[in-house]
């Protein structure tokens, strides 16, 4: 129950506890240990961590609840996903250990169809509406040997080992304490509102480092990948874009920079051009109506999927976006030029 | 197209929708579903609606006659509000097998080029140069005949063998359907299916068509898996508006129609889809190459002047632009 404490029979431990809100020491314990789950995500408040955690199981089921209390106050998309991130990897790691009965019964808890497989080196099959939402998420999305063609798939089961059940159900629960920091919360007590401006002071400081740079270096045209070049190729001699490279064109264009007057230009060849509508499809997945953000190029993962990723070279393979492209590209360029 | 022609088509079209039982829109979640509409004079979508019943869907049907009608894949708390707003709670899962997407030899008899600039012309897909101007800019003029439409069935079989057999579909849950044009759509209706992301789906495309395939992973060789060719941004689009089943088609006037599993290797798409079963027209046609209506084979024409034809036969002419209305 310690290491599980989503579960719904811990849920309901908690409020069979009947832990008192006016008992400031027993509910201080409780906050502090919070503290230190959520400040374990981040390695900072580091003098916390030393602090030696409650070894009342109670205090330590009653923290899990009260932490997410916490960083739903907080509010900052950042902390919500690196906190649950470590709460999910911490549940990975005890679930390696454990038998099939705890396995399978968190699996039901997230209404999993899985059954034991007695097929080395298998040991579960996983209904495919599992595990292609989890397997879809965070790193997995990006290694081959998770993509659903690459797995053996029967009657709508995955075949999965043990380490693989654990690491989708890793990003099940991930997603699932993502989504109760999303839940209204209606009264926090005055000590837990106090911890939230501390996390979130603390937070505040360390952001920066936290997120990544933003991209600023622009590519030059020499520097387009091979499947832009290929669409603007057509583009200049006036061929018919489907809708799917129209999109990949002009945001790639639009993220390096260049102008959607430009951009509308490229495509006055093409035989069924209309400068307006053009221009109202340039500037909207440029952002630059209505929907404000700009719009993304899709992953090279799903250019292959529409057939747009064509002639992909070396580069290509260490790349995830065709927007990272140039930055690969650059260092044997300067290096000719010395 | 003349407007008199536009105008004959639309009151055929109203008159079809008419002639319906007030049952032919029982679409599952009839009011989570967005509609969608493309006018015959206004070529822009109509979108955003949303019905309460099949009953009044049909009656906007027979007063508007739209060249097209669609249905949203998904369901929404508010159909009516705007694509941010609606609240997406899932969508059938669904194909789109199209001719478009398969080779077939079949195009070089009634597919046509004409290149935008020098005007040569010729049958088949376009070449990748004009081979008089080496312009690469074409206008193309495409058909259906029974080998490509019979091609496309191929793949919507070989589809529901892979639904079936390796993600576990069940018959009960799948319905397939002739588009009306060149293809078939499949729908899957099924809760847990139904939750899935656009992510997720993308990866049953992969999986379908083969796109990421690796060896090291597999006993057996690429060419031993089964594959099928599938519009890739249909199934992956959340919010995709669809066909409506029991809806004309504005480029054919045919019936976007429910072919049955169990037999659907005899589903003759030329006969099942015709709306329009009595009574003539008379046309002028321009040029077409030769195309078979149920029983019956017509053309090919050219420059053919007070042609009378089967009403649906003219209809499909007329909705594909190459006829007029005589008067
Ligand atoms: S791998 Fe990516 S960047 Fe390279 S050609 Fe394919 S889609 Fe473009
Ligand atoms: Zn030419
Ligand atoms: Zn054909």
């Amino acid at each position: 129950m310690v290491k599980y404490p989503f579960l719904p029979q811990v849920r309901k431990h908690i409020a069979e506890l009947g832990i008192d809100i006016n008992d400031l020491g027993e509910l201080e314990s409780i906050v502090d240990r919070a503290k230190v789950r959520i400040a374990a995500t981040f390695e900072f408040l580091a003098h916390m961590q030393n602090q030696v955690p409650y070894k009342r199981t109670e205090v330590e089921i009653a923290s899990f609840p009260v932490a997410i209390l916490v960083v739903t106050g907080v509010k900052d998309k950042i902390l919500t996903e690196r906190y649950a991130l470590s709460e999910a990897k911490r549940v990975y790691s005890y679930l390696l250990k454990e038998k099939d009965e705890i396995i399978l019964g968190i699996a039901e808890f997230f209404e999993w169809k899985i059954h034991p497989s007695k097929q080395r080196p298998f040991s579960y099959v996983v209904d495919f509406t599992n595990y292609l939402p989890n397997a879809t998420r965070g790193r997995l999305v990006h290694a081959p040997e998770w993509k659903l063609v690459n797995r053996q798939l029967s009657k709508g089961q995955v075949s999965v080992t043990k380490n693989e059940v654990c690491r989708l159900l890793q990003e099940e629960i991930k997603k699932y304490i993502e989504g109760r920091t999303e839940e209204k919360i209606t009264k926090t007590p005055q000590i837990i509102q106090d911890v939230i401006e501390e996390i979130k002071a603390e937070f505040l400081k360390r952001k920066p480092h936290l997120t990544e740079f933003d991209q600023k270096i622009q590519a030059k045209e020499s520097e387009y990948p091979p499947c832009i070049m290929h669409l603007l190729d057509r583009t200049t001699k006036g061929q018919h874009l489907s809708h799917a490279e129209r999109f990949t064109l002009v945001t790639y264009l639009f993220q390096q920079g260049v102008s959607a007057d430009r951009i509308v230009n490229l495509f006055s060849n093409v035989s069924d051009f209309r400068e307006d509508k053009t221009r109202y499809q340039v500037e909207h997945l440029a952002g630059q109506r209505g929907s404000r953000t700009p719009y993304k190029t899709y992953n090279c993962s799903t250019l292959k999927t529409h057939g747009i990723c064509v002639n992909p070279d070396p580069i290509c393979r260490t790349i995830r976006n065709p927007l990272t492209y140039h930055l690969r590209k650059k260092p044997t360029r300067d290096k000719e030029k010395k | 197209m003349p407007l008199n022609s536009f105008q004959l088509i639309k009151e055929n079209f109203s008159k079809y929708y008419h002639t319906l039982g007030e049952d032919a829109f029982l679409l599952s979640l009839i009011r989570q579903r967005e509609f969608g509409f493309i006018l015959f004079d206004k070529k822009i979508m109509l979108r955003h609606k949303s019905f309460k019943s099949s009953e009044a869907l049909k009656g906007f049907l027979i007063s508007l006659a739209p060249s097209d009608a669609y249905f949203s894949a998904a369901f929404y708390e508010r159909p009516t509000a705007s694509m941010t707003k609606k609240g997406w709670q899932g969508a059938d899962l669904v194909f789109d097998i199209d001719a478009d997407h398969i080779p077939t030899p079949c195009n070089k008899r009634h597919d046509k080029w004409i290149c935008s600039k020098c005007g040569s012309t010729d049958n088949g897909p376009s070449p990748k140069k004009c081979p008089n101007c080496r312009e690469e800019k074409f206008e193309t003029q495409t058909w259906i005949c029974d080998d490509c439409l019979e091609s496309a069935k191929t793949e919507t079989i070989k589809l529901i063998e892979i639904l079936e057999d390796d993600f576990g579909v069940m018959k009960s849950e799948i319905s397939a359907f002739f588009s009306g044009h060149r293809g078939y759509h499949i729908h899957i209706e099924n809760e847990r299916v139904g939750s899935l992301n656009s992510m997720a789906r993308k990866e049953i495309v992969d999986y379908v068509m083969g796109v990421g395939f690796k060896k090291q992973f597999h006993k057996l060789a690429r060419n031993r898996r089964k594959e099928a060719k599938i519009d890739t941004v249909v199934t992956m689009d959340i919010h995709r508006l669809i066909r409506l089943v029991g809806s004309l088609h504005g480029k054919t006037g045919f019936i976007k129609t429910k072919a049955s599993l169990v037999n659907l290797d005899k589903f003759d798409p030329l006969k099942e889809a015709i709306a329009f079963k009595k009574g003539e027209i008379v046309v002028n046609v321009t040029e077409a190459p030769e195309f078979r209506i149920g029983d019956v084979t017509f053309g090919p024409f050219k420059n053919v002047y007070h042609e009378e034809l089967p009403t649906a036969a003219a209809l499909f002419l007329l909705c594909k632009g190459v006829a007029q209305v005589v008067e």
